[in-house]
This record gives structure tokens, C-alpha cells and sequence, in this order.
């Protein structure tokens, strides 16, 4: 018994087909280099008593899903009588989803399509070989898809010239300002509409710091966003990473380095100003306290954010506090706001086209879209007279919870009953209005500055929250925090993301 | 050990100060985990809150099913690994154990080189996973890691080294016992403390443990009780650390008290079963008297 | 001649054999999968599998040290480690000689699970704790105890020069129970003959303590540190990224190796240099490890490691 395990054991190391074995697997049934010409039109030919083909999707959720079985099942009829195809809802949260990715990636696993970002290590996925290139695949197996997306947001989406996802569709562009407590500004006559610059923020500040011991003026939306990066956001197309970025409005696409610029430094001293003026929640760069909660709890009056159409609705909602908003910039669109999630095929998908077109799907079927986002009707959600959705009565915690933004159409899914009229409207003539950053379109490779990317990644997690909330004096600090990104090689990155700034152009 | 009254003051001194740092963190963990969430953030952390509130409780209530479900399977995982890895544990450090045993230093060896390097998550991970299928069985949370671990290992062997005397074995091999016999007759019943200390130690070591979880499940069902508390944890830094925005309400998921409350009933379980492990440091102690 | 060491063989097989589970469970859990250090010296395409990617030599081991302050992250690991290894080993040997000189049972087990209580709890929860007690705006000190002096708030998360304290505090609060019971453990082992002798010559307690007790207890301790020297490069993450909450203004004294490898490879998520990093500080542990040995077996065999 025992030598036969052993036996078995050295096999398995004599062939060496551990390591090698899972890759060569994967290239000989040529995932990932699949032609398109290889099955085009298979479509029509099929027998219709060919076995279904399962497309397992991964994604991350919050909340309850236990029910998500069920929910396949009801999408795998939509899907079954349609293009042959059923289900496999894969939710997970979010900490095991990044892991679980990068495990299941890099195996056999069965696995066809998940939730891609560069949030979640898209760029790794991307040089690893581990997403499959959809670039032209979409033309013939997503044609609805692409044009609900729109060909310039798609073409946003491409990284060194290649698609790997398709973006849902939702709010494509930001504005930048803040959010304040309704029944305060009007207690001491605040008038918004005076408010213009970010400088002017601080006058109203002062009203609330004078008037009200007990709150702070400003704090923080979460403690991983800091206040400087809200103001700098509405002058500055931070290319997702804040490495090199873009000035809003300069068409020769320069990309400098944030930390050198004189916008910089202004927007350090102002925030500076306010934290010393007491303004400032003392404890925003530790504190556990989400805006939210302080603004629930009666602490805060005001946080800046980066809002889209409901903004204020929504986060009144989370708070309990009714709340306002004030603009300071215009809809600005940067590639981020398109392209920040997308559904990519996975390199152990068997059957690209089928997956795809299952994809293609979920923006033009709403029926699918709903099961998806919302769940069972009757069961997960009930609508109401005006068509809008909401828990069935007596339902206390569905047990499906889903997020309608992550994938796929959400114009064509149930509003629920706490959102505002017409959504979706709203958010369609949002995105026409934003104005388009100089970069808009371009998502960048930085894998052959991962080196530099990594050094840099260490340097900003110890300086940018402590500088861009003001709780350090700037003067010395950013002296420092420049030379240290000059060392870990922030030019480099610079210059890689100039290089294909310019290829593109 | 012969016992002075002076001693036995300092003793308790000593160790009564440091007990009491120990227990007044924990208090305030108890303490804040039945306070009001918003009264926090008002009056911050105290030993005697404002405003007392079940809420956080409430909130796990409202999973009870779920959470129960993951205590059994932390149960089960916590009770077969134990008995599973120690018995494991100690045949392997006994060997090590025996000075005159041929080929001891390269067994050392190969066991040591294991504390330092391994083929790394992603090797290891398609190692079980397609040679031997762990993936969503309740395997994964065994075996992988934590069955045997060779600081354990090193812990036991010297504890063998020392406290089961050369001269105790010389006699029963002079006698002709068999290795066997030595084992189960000789050593195995000196060696109580031992396993009380390795088993406490396993216990914890399962007990605790999510990364597996993290790793081999994503099926739900098969959650331990650290796999459900950190992800309603971390589903809750998610919320408040992101801005990938949506509808989701912050409102609907527990934070702050919550988290203390996700603290207590995680370690009462294990606060339950210690004196089981403390019987036998007590048998031990006894033992050795009698050995004398 | 032949014979005999055949003899031996057969006499000790059954060691072999109890060794034999372990064994195999080691070979599965480590050693085949060990191939995939590889990983750390390739780019790594999933399509031509692991042993066929390109090699890169030593290009996902930059990062490391690509940074100005390499220099602070090892000097923040080294120090850590042997202060934490030297304090523990005193605090918890004293601690564990300490808890056997209590002769009430109901005292000594009540005392050792207090010991034990914070050895069952993660960092993370150690660090909700400890932002409970500091927090600048609803911390327990800030709030209440300097309120009580009337004295002004500290923004703990924000002064470096109180971090190594609380950093060894809490490291010490969190392993001494566990380490102390490795150590008592050790204690009750000792034959209490040897005590009676030393008793009988006359020893004070003292006497005994350094003449009876730490000679019985000099295998076990020196395990115990070169085990936590094999680890010398490693850090706990917990403790230094969480419990600071990852406070800027504090790296000076909180950045270690984990840390940096953390932030730095947060968005990134790049297997090759996490396995960089791995293979690093376990090579060099095992440098300094097999250095220690060394010296340990010259004076005593016995008390090595192997």
C-alpha cells in the first residue's frame, strides 16, 4: 500500500507533469490563440440536440447569495432556448475572488468567463497569458454588445491595442465635489451656488467650525481616499494609478509626473490649511469610520467625492442623513469610468464563441439581465405599480443580493424603489455630457516597468494619505516623498506610459 | 520543585499584573461589542458604554443558520486534525528523537527544509488540486499546511529529547524490549504533557485557520467559522475602502461593533475546550513526581 | 560487520516506518510542489506553462531593492526579530519558572488560560483592539484616561517614537502566553531529584533557578531561538501592517519586508515577484540559520537543530 503510494508519488515527479503539465494542457487545446475563422458560423449549422455547453462565470458579490443555484437554473432556460448554452453563476467575495482568480487561472480549472480589473490584477492576468484576446471575436459573436457599449468606450477598454472585456453599462464619467448635510446648510444660509472653486469650500467650513463645536467640517468618503485626491481628480486625468498622469484639456497628451506639479503643491497647502484650521477630521488618514457613519453619528458635515447622477440620493440613503451636492467640475469621462470592470474570457474557457455569445446576451435580454441583478421575481424581489422592484413582503434578507453595475446592461434591469426616477435616462444623458479626458481610451500595459510600478506602489502608500489629508506639514514631506519616487523610478513608468500614448495617437 | 512562600507571592504578583493587561483589552472587546455603533464613533471606546445595544448580535442572528453550520465544520476540522496531526506530529519527531537512530540528520534535515521553503501558493495549490482533487472537500481543510508542521516537529522532538531520559529507554532495551514496545510502553506514557502542549498548539493552528478555506473552497457549505467571520469582515473593509461605487448600502452591512462581536464568538469555543488541555499539564506534573 | 548494520536496520525499522507518514505528508505538501521556485527567476505565461516561460534571471528581485529604503525595511526586520526573539525568551522563561512556583491549581490554570487568551486571537482583531485604545478621536486613552489628567490628546497613529514600543508590547502580549507554556511545559518535565539534591546542598531558590533549572531548560530555549532565527527575514504582517494601521507617517519604524512586498505588489499581484520575495528571505533565513547551527553544535550537539 504504502510503496504503491510512493510509487505513485515518483511517477508524478518523474514526469515532471506538474508544473508543465497544466500549461501544456491548456496550449494543446489551444485556448487563447483560438482563430476565429476556426468556428465562424457554426452558429447556424448546429444540431439542436447538441449537448449544452455550461459557461461557468466568476464575479465578486457582497451580501447573500446563497440563492445563486437557483438563479442559474432560471437563466440557464433563457439561455438554453436561445443559444444552447447553460449557467453557472460563480459569486464570490471579494478577498477570496482575487485569490481564487489568480489560483483557478493558473490551472484547469473549469472556468469561462470572470469579472476582470485593473483593480484586480488585469495587467498580470493580461501577461501571464491567462485572458484570451476577444479583439475581433466581438464583431461576430457580440454585435449587440458592442453597440450598446459604444465603439469609442469599447476601444477604451483595449490594452496595447487588444479587448479582453466588455464594460457594463452604467455611469461613464465623474464629477468631482462634495456632499453636505442638508439641515445645516440651510440653518446658517450656506448658498451653494456661490461655491465655485474648491478655495471657497473653506469660507463654509468655517461657518460650521465656528457654529459647531461638535462637527467636523470635513472628513473623508472612505479612508483609502484622500480629500487632495478629490480636488486634484477635477484638474488631472489620474490614468488610474496616479503614475504619470494627464492634464484635463491638454490635447499635446504630455504625462507628467503629479507629484512635481505646481497643482500639487497648491492643492497640499489648501488641504493643510483646513486640517490646521481644525476643519479637517483629526483622525481621517487611521480612522475606521467610514463618512457615512460619522455623518450618521452627527460628527461630520461634509465629505468631497468623485459623484455620478443620484450621488446625493444614494449616499443620504446610506447615511441617513439628508444630504446635498455641490459641483465643482463638469462630467468628466477619464478611461478609468468605462473601463475599470469587464467581463473577460478565461484561458480554461473550451468554448470562446458560445461564452461570448452568452455575454451578448446579457445586454440585450432583459429577462436574463434581471435574473442576473435582482434575482427570481416573486421570490427575490416583487415590482410595484410603477414597474420598480422591491423585497417581497415579509422578506427580510433575500437571499440574493447582486449589485447592478458590475456587469453586463443594467439600462434594460428593474429600478428599485428607493432610486431616483428614470435612472437610467439620467445616466444615459450623463454619459453624453461628460467631457473626455486628452487620454480617454487608453488603457496601459505597464508589465515591462513592473519593477519601477512596484517601487512606486510602496512609495505613495506611505506618503500620499498622510499629504494629501493634511496631516503632515508639506513643505519638508514632499521634498522627500518627490525624491524617493525619483528613486524608485516613477520616470520610467512615465515614459513607458508617454510611449504608448504617442503609438496610439 | 521545592517551593518557597516568598517566591510563590512574587509569582503572583507578577503574573496577576500581567493578566490583568490581558483581560482589560479583552473587556473592552466585550464591552464595545454591546455597545451602539453610533455611540462609538460619538463617545468612543469605553469600558462602560453610554448606550448599551444588542445590535451587533442582532445582526449575526440574522445568520444564525449560516453561522452554526460553519461552528460544526470549524468543530469537526478542529477535533479530526488535532487527533490527525498529532499523532502524526509525534511519529515523526519520536524518530528524530533517538540520537542513535542511523540516517537522523538527513530526516532532520529533510523535515527542517520544509519550515523555510516550500514550491509557493500557486504550486502548491495545483499540486492538490489536480493530483488529488481537494477543491471543495472537506480535505482542503485538513491536510494542506497544517496536518503536520515541522516547527511542531522540531518542538516535540526536543521535548522527547528532554524529558524522556536516555538512561529510561537504555533499561528497557537492556531488557530486550522491542522499539515498538519502548514506544507504547515506555515512552508514550511519559510523554502526556507533550501531547497537551502539541495538541492545545494543533488545535489553535485549526482553529484558527482561513487561508485554506481562502484557497480550496469556494463552495460556501463548507465554511469553518474563521472562513464566514472573515469574509463578512472583509466584505465590510471592501465596502468602506472602495469606490467602485453602486448601489450597495453601507447600511446593510455590520462595521465596527460588529467586528467585536465576530471576535467573541470566535474564541469562546477554544476559551471552552482549554482545560481539557490542561488536565493532562496537570497529569504531567504528577508523573514526574512519581518518576522521583 | 555487514550483518550488524543490517541487524541495527531491521532493529530500528519501526522508527522508519512511524517516521514514514510524516515523511510522504512533507514530500507531497512541500517538496514536489518545490519545483515552482522556478517561478521566481521566470516570466510566467500560463499558455506555455511553467517550466517553458522565459527565464529572467534575477529581474523580479529589482523591486526589492529597487526602493531608498531597502536599507530601513531590512534594518526594521532585523531589529524586530532579534528583539522580539531576545525578549521573549526572557520574559517567557521567567514567566513559565514563575507559574510553576504556584502551588493552588485552580490559580495556576486560571492564570495559564489568561496567558493563552490572546495566542487565540488573529492580529486583526488584536489591531480593532488596539485602535480602541488609541484611536485620536474615540480611543479609550485619549478619551478617557489623558481626559482624566487632564492632559492633551496624542495622535498616536501619527508619532513614530512611540511605535516600537507599542509594537513589542503587543507582540509580547500576544505570544507570551504561548511561548510560556512551551517553556512550562518544559519545566514540570524536570526531575524534581535533582531539585531535592540541590535543596539538600543548601542552594537558595536562586541558586536552583540558575543551577538546576535553566541547564534543563538550555535545549529547549536554544530550539526555540533557532527556530526564530530561521525566520530572521520574515515579519509578521499582521502586526506591522495592521496593528499601524498603515499609517504613513509611521513606516520609519513600520515597514519591514512584508510590508513593502505588500503595498508594493497590492495592484500588481504579480506571482513571480511574490515568489521573489518568498525566495529571498527564506534563503537568507537559511544562511543565517545553518550559521547559528553551526555554531550551536560545536558547543553541543545535542541542542541543534539538525
Amino acid at each position: 500500500m504504502k510503496k504503491k503510494l510512493l510509487t505513485r508519488l515518483l511517477c508524478m515527479v518523474m514526469a515532471a507533469g506538474l508544473l508543465s503539465g497544466c500549461g501544456s494542457k491548456a496550449a494543446d487545446s489551444g485556448q487563447g490563440e483560438k482563430t476565429p475563422s476556426e468556428n465562424q458560423g457554426e452558429e447556424a449549422s448546429e444540431p439542436a440536440d447538441e449537448e449544452p455547453y455550461e459557461v461557468v462565470m466568476a464575479y465578486f458579490a457582497m451580501g447573500n447569495y446563497a440563492d445563486a443555484e437557483a438563479v442559474s437554473q432560471e437563466m440557464s432556460k433563457i439561455t438554453k432556448e436561445k443559444i444552447n448554452v447553460t449557467v453557472k453563476l460563480m459569486p464570490m467575495d471579494v478577498v477570496s475572488f482575487v485569490e481564487q482568480m489568480t489560483l483557478m487561472l493558473s490551472g484547469d480549472e473549469k472556468l469561462d468567463t470572470l469579472l476582470i480589473s485593473q483593480n484586480f490584477n488585469m495587467s498580470s492576468q493580461i501577461a501571464q497569458g491567462q485572458l484570451v484576446d476577444i479583439t475581433e471575436l466581438v464583431e461576430t459573436w457580440c454585435p449587440d454588445a458592442v453597440e450598446v457599449i459604444g465603439a469609442e468606450n469599447l476601444e477604451g477598454c483595449k490594452v496595447n491595442g487588444v479587448l479582453y472585456g466588455l464594460p457594463p453599462t452604467k455611469e461613464y464619467g465623474v464629477e468631482y465635489g462634495a456632499v453636505m448635510r442638508k439641515d445645516l446648510v440651510e440653518k446658517y444660509n450656506i448658498d451653494l451656488d456661490s461655491i465655485k472653486t474648491w478655495e471657497d469650500l473653506g469660507d463654509v467650513f468655517a461657518v460650521i467650525k465656528e457654529n459647531e463645536p461638535e462637527v467636523y467640517p470635513l472628513v473623508s468618503f472612505d479612508s483609502a481616499t484622500s480629500i487632495g485626491e478629490m480636488i486634484l481628480g477635477s484638474d488631472y486625468d489620474l490614468l488610474q494609478d496616479k503614475m504619470g498622469v494627464v492634464k484635463l484639456g491638454d490635447q499635446n497628451k504630455t504625462v507628467v509626473n503629479l507629484f512635481e506639479t505646481p497643482e500639487y503643491e497648491e492643492t497640499l497647502k489648501l488641504v493643510r490649511e483646513w486640517y490646521q484650521s481644525g476643519y479637517v477630521y483629526q483622525d481621517i488618514t487611521t480612522t475606521q469610520e467610514t463618512g457615512s457613519s460619522l455623518m450618521a453619528a452627527g460628527k461630520a458635515f461634509a465629505w468631497l467625492a468623485n459623484m455620478k447622477p443620484g450621488y446625493a440620493e444614494q449616499e443620504s440613503k446610506n447615511s441617513g442623513v439628508e444630504l446635498v451636492q455641490v459641483n465643482l467640475s463638469e462630467p468628466i469621462a477619464c478611461t478609468q469610468d468605462v473601463a475599470a470592470l469587464q467581463m473577460g474570457i478565461a484561458r480554461n474557457c473550451q468554448n470562446v464563441e458560445k461564452t461570448l455569445a452568452f455575454l451578448n446576451l446579457l445586454y440585450t435580454d432583459a429577462d436574463l439581465m434581471n435574473l442576473l441583478t435582482n434575482g427570481i421575481e416573486g421570490q427575490h424581489y416583487v415590482l410595484n405599480d410603477q414597474g420598480k422592484a422591491s423585497l417581497p413582503e415579509g422578506v427580510t434578507d433575500s437571499g440574493y443580493v447582486f449589485n447592478h453595475w458590475e456587469i453586463g446592461n443594467n439600462f434594460i434591469t428593474h429600478l428599485w424603489d428607493n432610486d431616483v426616477d428614470d435612472l437610467w435616462t439620467i445616466t444615459e444623458e450623463f454619459n453624453k455630457s461628460t467631457k473626455k479626458s486628452p487620454a480617454f481610451g487608453l488603457s496601459f500595459d505597464l508589465n515591462d516597468v513592473s519593477t519601477e510600478v512596484a517601487a512606486v506602489n510602496s512609495t505613495m502608500s506611505q506618503y500620499r494619505m498622510v499629504l494629501e489629508n493634511g496631516t503632515v506639514e508639506p513643505e519638508e514631506v514632499l521634498a522627500e516623498f518627490r525624491d524617493k519616487l525619483k528613486a524608485a523610478g516613477i520616470d520610467a513608468i512615465i515614459a513607458c506610459k508617454q510611449q504608448q500614448m504617442d503609438a496610439r495617437k | 520543585m521545592i517551593k518557597s512562600r516568598k517566591m510563590e507571592v512574587f509569582a503572583y504578583i507578577v503574573i496577576g499584573l500581567i493578566g490583568i493587561s490581558i483581560i482589560l483589552p479583552f473587556l473592552l472587546l466585550l464591552m464595545s461589542s454591546f455597545t451602539d455603533e453610533i455611540s462609538i464613533t460619538r463617545n468612543g471606546y469605553s469600558f462602560f458604554p453610554k448606550e448599551f445595544s444588542l445590535n451587533a448580535y442582532a445582526y449575526l442572528g440574522k445568520s444564525s443558520a449560516t453561522i452554526v453550520r460553519a461552528y460544526l465544520v470549524s468543530i469537526f476540522v478542529t477535533v479530526v486534525g488535532t487527533v490527525w496531526g498529532l499523532v502524526m506530529t509525534v511519529l515523526c519527531a519520536y524518530p528524530l528523537s533517538r540520537r542513535e537512530l542511523p540516517g537522523r540528520k538527513v530526516m532532520n534535515f529533510y523535515v527542517f527544509f520544509t519550515m523555510l521553503f516550500n514550491g509557493g501558493l500557486v504550486p502548491t495549490y495545483l499540486t492538490y488540486t489536480q493530483y488529488f482533487h481537494i477543491k471543495n472537500t472537506i480535505w482542503a481543510l485538513l491536510v494542506p499546511n497544517i496536518l503536520v508542521q515541522a516547527y511542531n516537529v522540531m518542538l516535540a522532538k526536543t521535548f522527547f529529547q528532554t524529558s524522556i531520559p536516555v538512561e529510561v529507554l537504555e533499561a528497557a532495551r537492556v531488557d530486550g524490549a522491542r522499539e515498538t514496545t519502548i514506544f507504547g510502553k515506555v515512552v508514550l506514557p511519559l510523554a502526556k504533557p507533550i501531547f497537551a502542549t502539541l495538541g492545545l498548539f494543533i488545535s489553535v493552528t485549526y482553529w484558527n485557520d482561513w487561508t485554506n478555506g481562502l484557497i480550496y473552497l469556494t463552495d460556501s457549505k463548507l465554511f469553518s467559522l474563521q472562513n464566514l467571520l472573515n469574509r463578512m469582515t472583509s466584505n465590510i473593509q471592501f465596502l468602506s475602502s472602495t469606490s467602485l461605487g453602486g448601489n450597495v448600502t453601507a447600511a446593510d452591512l455590520p462595521s465596527q461593533t460588529v467586528r467585536m462581536a465576530i471576535a467573541i464568538i470566535g474564541v469562546v469555543p477554544m476559551l471552552a475546550a482549554y482545560p481539557f488541555f490542561q488536565k493532562y499539564f496537570v497529569k504531567g506534573i504528577a508523573l514526574g513526581a512519581v518518576k522521583g | 560487520m555487514k550483518k550488524s548494520k543490517f541487524e541495527r536496520f531491521r532493529r530500528f525499522l519501526p522508527l522508519y516506518i512511524m517516521f514514514l507518514p510524516a515523511g510522504i505528508y512533507f514530500f507531497i505538501n512541500n517538496y514536489l510542489p518545490m519545483g515552482g521556485l522556478v517561478i521566481a527567476f521566470k516570466k510566467i505565461n500560463f499558455n506555455l506553462g511553467i517550466w517553458k516561460s522565459p527565464w529572467v534571471g534575477l529581474k523580479n528581485f529589482e523591486y526589492l531593492f529597487k526602493t531608498s529604503d531597502a536599507w530601513i525595511i531590512t534594518r526594521n526586520t532585523l531589529f524586530y526579530n532579534v528583539l522580539f526573539i531576545a525578549l521573549n525568551t526572557v520574559v517567557c522563561v521567567a514567566l513559565a519558572i514563575l507559574l510553576n512556583e504556584i502551588r493552588n491549581k485552580m490559580a495556576k490554570n486560571l492564570l495559564q488560560s489568561i496567558l493563552m487568551l490572546p495566542y487565540l486571537i488573529s492580529m486583526v482583531i488584536i489591531s480593532y483592539l488596539v485602535y480602541g485604545f488609541l484611536s485620536g478621536e474615540s480611543g479609550f486613552i485619549n478619551n478617557t484616561v489623558l481626559k482624566a489628567f487632564d492632559m492633551e490628546k496624542i495622535s498616536w497613529y501619527a508619532q513614530e517614537k512611540y511605535w516600537p514600543f507599542i509594537l513589542t508590547f503587543v507582540q509580547l502580549w500576544k505570544n507570551c502566553g504561548y511561548l510560556s507554556i512551551v517553556y512550562f511545559s518544559a519545566v514540570v518535565g524536570i526531575d524534581p531529584t535533582y531539585y531535592e539534591a540541590a535543596a539538600l546542598d543548601g542552594a537558595t531558590k536562586w541558586q536552583q533557578i540558575r543551577h538546576v533549572v535553566l541547564p534543563e531548560l538550555t535545549s529547549v530555549i536554544t530550539i526555540m531561538v533557532l527556530l526564530g532565527v530561521s525566520k530572521i527575514f520574515y515579519s509578521d504582517f499582521g502586526l506591522f501592517y495592521q496593528v499601524p494601521m498603515n499609517a504613513g507617517a509611521l513606516y520609519n519604524v513600520t515597514n519591514t519586508i512584508d510590508v513593502y512586498v505588500y503595498n508594493a505588489l497590492l495592484s500588481v499581484g504579480n506571482i513571480s515577484m511574490s515568489s521573489a520575495a518568498g525566495f529571498y528571505q527564506s534563503v537568507v533565513g537559511f544562511a543565517v540559520v545553518i550559521l547559528a547551527n553551526w555554531m550551536v553544535k560545536r558547543r553541543n550537539p545535542d541542542n541543534a537543530l539538525f
